[in-house]
């Protein structure tokens, strides 16, 4: 990494989704979003990898290991955040209003949470140190 | 959204048991087909993925026996007429364990399906939206389930 100072590693532990947490001895890198929206944290761990943690408040919080910063830029292009929302349909198919309703209501999250994700992407990439 | 209520995370870890205290409580839990699972033990974590709207949702308690070994009573709740509530208890002689049975559970077979492919009656359109609910409710239960897990196990020494 270029023009990059050594950072003072620690011990990170980090929420994973229906695993164990992902736990090293790292530093925080970037940081990006807002308070109750969603959040990106990207790490250096000592060992030269990456570490990097999504979260999307009450819907979905995971975190992944990854080589390189090239790793990270494609993962993150390939995420989807919609897929990561909870979509529910409490009535049977007799009942398409609830369906509707529930559509709506994953429209309605989709929208939120979407835009508000890539444009943390956006931020965390033009902050993010070049790969050397 | 999901809420985790740890009772005790420092009896938890203990790794040397103390005599058992004449007030540590019975628990009995309920097993789907099989019996309760009755025994003496602590409380030591419960948790759920109960909020306002979902048709189904999970619950998950934590139990640690005054020999040590640990309980798992993983609880799934549908308000869906076609889908029964499920209840497994899973025993664990750790923490690791018990990040192991949690890892490993597949929420898939608590959601029954409601549609038959060997209904020759059913018009194919239906058969075909019911297999998309089918799988949209999978796909929630795992999401709700897996979420839950997450928060546990970070809030667990695992």
């Amino acid at each position: 990494m270029r023009g990059h100072t050594v950072p003072h590693f620690s011990a990170v532990r980090l929420r994973r989704h229906g695993l164990r947490p992902l736990c090293f001895e790292g530093a925080l890198l970037i940081q990006a979003g807002d308070p109750g929206g969603p959040q990106i944290r990207l790490y250096e761990i000592a060992d030269g990898a990456f570490a990097l943690a999504i979260e999307l408040p009450d819907q979905y919080t995971d975190a992944w290991r990854l080589e390189t910063l090239d790793e990270v830029a494609e993962f993150v292009g390939g995420f989807n955040p919609v897929q990561r929302i909870g979509f529910d349909i409490s009535s049977s198919l007799d009942e398409s209003a609830d369906a509707e309703t529930a559509a709506q209501a994953l429209e309605h999250e989709a929208a939120t949470i979407e835009p508000a994700f890539w444009r943390i992407v956006a931020s965390l990439l033009r902050v993010s140190p070049t790969a050397a | 959204m999901a809420s985790v209520m740890l009772f005790n995370r420092t009896e938890a870890r203990q790794e040397v048991e103390p005599e058992p205290a004449p007030e540590v409580p019975m628990q009995r839990l309920r097993r789907t087909g099989k019996r309760d699972y009755a025994f003496v033990g602590y409380e030591i974590c419960s948790s759920t993925s109960h909020g306002p709207g979902p048709s189904l949702w999970y619950e998950i308690n934590l139990y640690r026996k005054p020999a040590g070994p640990y309980v798992v009573d993983v609880r799934f709740f549908s308000k869906l007429e076609t889908m029964r509530d499920r209840f497994q208890v899973f025993d664990a002689d750790s923490l690791d364990e018990i990040a192991s049975v949690l890892e490993a559970y597949e929420p898939s077979f608590d959601i029954e399906p409601d549609v038959n492919p060997e209904d020759s009656d059913l018009p194919h359109a239906v058969f075909v939206l019911k297999t998309a609910m089918l799988r949209i409710r999978i796909d929630e239960a795992r999401r709700q389930f897996r979420d839950l897990v997450g928060d546990i196990l970070h809030q667990l020494d695992v």
